[in-house]
């Protein structure tokens, strides 16, 4: 599960977080600590409901709870289109690790295909199994390197952390802090991007599906032991705050590029070293990426066509998927190379669309009032009020409250007022919903 | 042998160690179930999810 969960952004959007923002980098380690908890109650309620209604994807849960195919292809359109927007931060990580990690000599393009083209074809391949079983060797490959360069950092540049953070405090007042003169977040902005990251979490589809993948007694202790793997990202924001009055931002071209630039100009020129990180930064990326993959097939196969066309095959429907693997591979990988934004800011984006899923997932599951006029109205508002403020808005908001969080307010606002008023047309499915 | 030849090298030879995990964990079973593809079986464990 921590192989998945990490990504390219632990290597690359983690330490320049550190490097360009300070203390607001924190709310990684705060998310992280927080982001699963949910999970804890969800999960294994999700996992007695698959087993014995035969879910496969979050669609599957929210047709048979809603009775509503229109809700469940938006849910599958909405997933699918954030999906492709993750996946392009892991394949720009990737095409960036690999063009910094042999100096400039494989192109971004070369790189990413070599890296992202292996993922797809095993994802197509063998599923979910394939991303599960690589998950394993990237996440301790990630877990290794991230300790390895963060300690040789801090203590090669500044003698400790704790002379690095003195250091930090000393030259730049409020860097370390949130809220304050020279802090580079709002109080509410900080505490928000948590909110936002924390209650869309397990609303990301490939994460809400790994429910249906173990019984319950599994789900319930991955989230007690999920925690300990995360201390791997501590290693990874010392990596960018060792580079706070070390390395002039005008060296790089983002603070994305702050963990490749210390290797390059820190470590020494040595190759089997370069290459050994380059595996553990790919390593984030890929373990992610085989799981949103595989979850954006899913999604497709599952949530959008085989509500337009319930009398599909079993096997036309996993064609369906395998192939979808590739479609959505491809696009993404099209986005990757030829199209720009900062890595973390398209993170944060998808966060604020995926975290509209919440009021009716969890409608669905514990509020027999919830029907689906008010589950469609609510997510198709929050959807809308999330992508106003940050496309039209460009993410000024009132109070400094994230896009998402806005999105979610009108979002439940509208679900139960309209839920309310709407008559339940099978009260008894319901009921056998909630007693299953 | 340069460096980036050396770190390319490296880098490869664990994008075929993945590689071969990932092909290798589906060896076996069933091409055309949706549970198989989508959900394992529902039979995943604690370190391999």
């Amino acid at each position: 599960m921590g192989g998945t969960i990490f990504s390219a952004f632990a290597f690359l959007g983690g330490p320049g977080w550190a490097y360009s923002r300070g203390a607001a980098s924190f709310y990684i380690l705060a998310y992280t600590a927080l982001g699963l908890l949910p999970w804890y109650l969800i999960g294994p309620r999700m996992a007695k409901l698959g087993a014995a209604r035969g879910y496969f994807s979050m669609g599957d849960m929210l047709r048979d709870r809603y009775q509503s195919r229109t809700l469940v292809v938006i849910v599958g359109i909405v997933s699918v289109l954030a999906f492709i927007q993750y996946l392009t931060l892991q394949i720009k990580g990737m095409a960036y690790i690999f063009n910094i990690m042999t100096l400039d000599h494989i192109p971004f393009w070369v790189g990413a295909l070599l890296s992202y083209g292996i993922v797809v074809i095993y994802v197509a391949t063998s599923g979910v199994r394939g991303a599960a079983w690589s998950d394993i060797l990237q996440g301790a490959l990630m877990f290794v390197v991230a300790w390895g360069v963060g300690l040789y950092l801090v203590y090669t540049l500044h003698g400790g952390p704790g002379d690095m953070f003195a250091k930090i405090a000393a030259d730049r007042p409020g860097f370390l802090e949130i809220g304050h003169g020279g802090s580079k977040m709002s109080e509410m902005a900080y505490s928000t991007a948590i909110l936002v990251s924390v209650v869309g979490f397990i609303m990301w589809p490939h994460l809400f599906m790994k429910s249906y993948t173990a019984e319950e007694k599994t789900i319930k202790l991955t989230v007690l032991t999920y925690p300990l793997f995360a201390i791997f990202l501590v290693p990874v924001l010392f990596i960018g705050f060792a580079a706070v009055g070390v390395i002039p931002p005008a060296d790089l071209k983002s603070s994305d590029g702050i963990l490749p630039y210390l290797i390059t100009n820190n470590l020494g020129a040595q190759g089997i070293l370069y290459g050994i990180i380059g595996a553990g930064a790919l390593a984030a990326a890929q373990s992610s990426a085989d799981a949103i993959t595989h979850g954006a097939s899913v999604s497709l196969g599952r949530d959008v066509v085989y509500p337009l066309k319930p009398d599909l095959s079993e096997r036309t429907q996993v064609l369906i998927m395998r192939w979808a693997v590739v479609v959505i591979g491809a696009v993404s990988y099209y986005l990757a190379i030829w199209g720009a934004t900062g890595l973390v800011q398209l993170l944060l984006g998808a966060y604020g669309s995926i975290v509209q899923f919440a009021p009716c997932v969890y409608g669905a599951i514990w509020w027999r009032g919830a029907r689906k006029e008010g589950a469609i109205a609510g997510l198709v508002v929050g959807v809308g009020v999330n992508f106003w403020y940050q496309l039209v808005q460009k993410g000024v908001t009132p109070l400094d409250i994230n896009p998402g969080i806005m999105g979610l307010i009108a979002n439940v606002i509208i679900f139960v007022a309209i839920s309310l008023m709407c008559q339940s047309r099978d009260e008894e499915h319901v009921r056998a919903f909630h007693r299953t | 042998m340069a460096e980036w030849i050396i770190a390319l090298i490296t880098m490869g030879g664990y994008l075929v160690f993945a590689f071969i995990l990932g092909m290798m964990a589906g060896k076996g079973r069933s091409f055309f179930s949706i549970s198989e593809y989508a959900v394992a079986e529902r039979g995943l464990g604690l370190v391999i999810m």
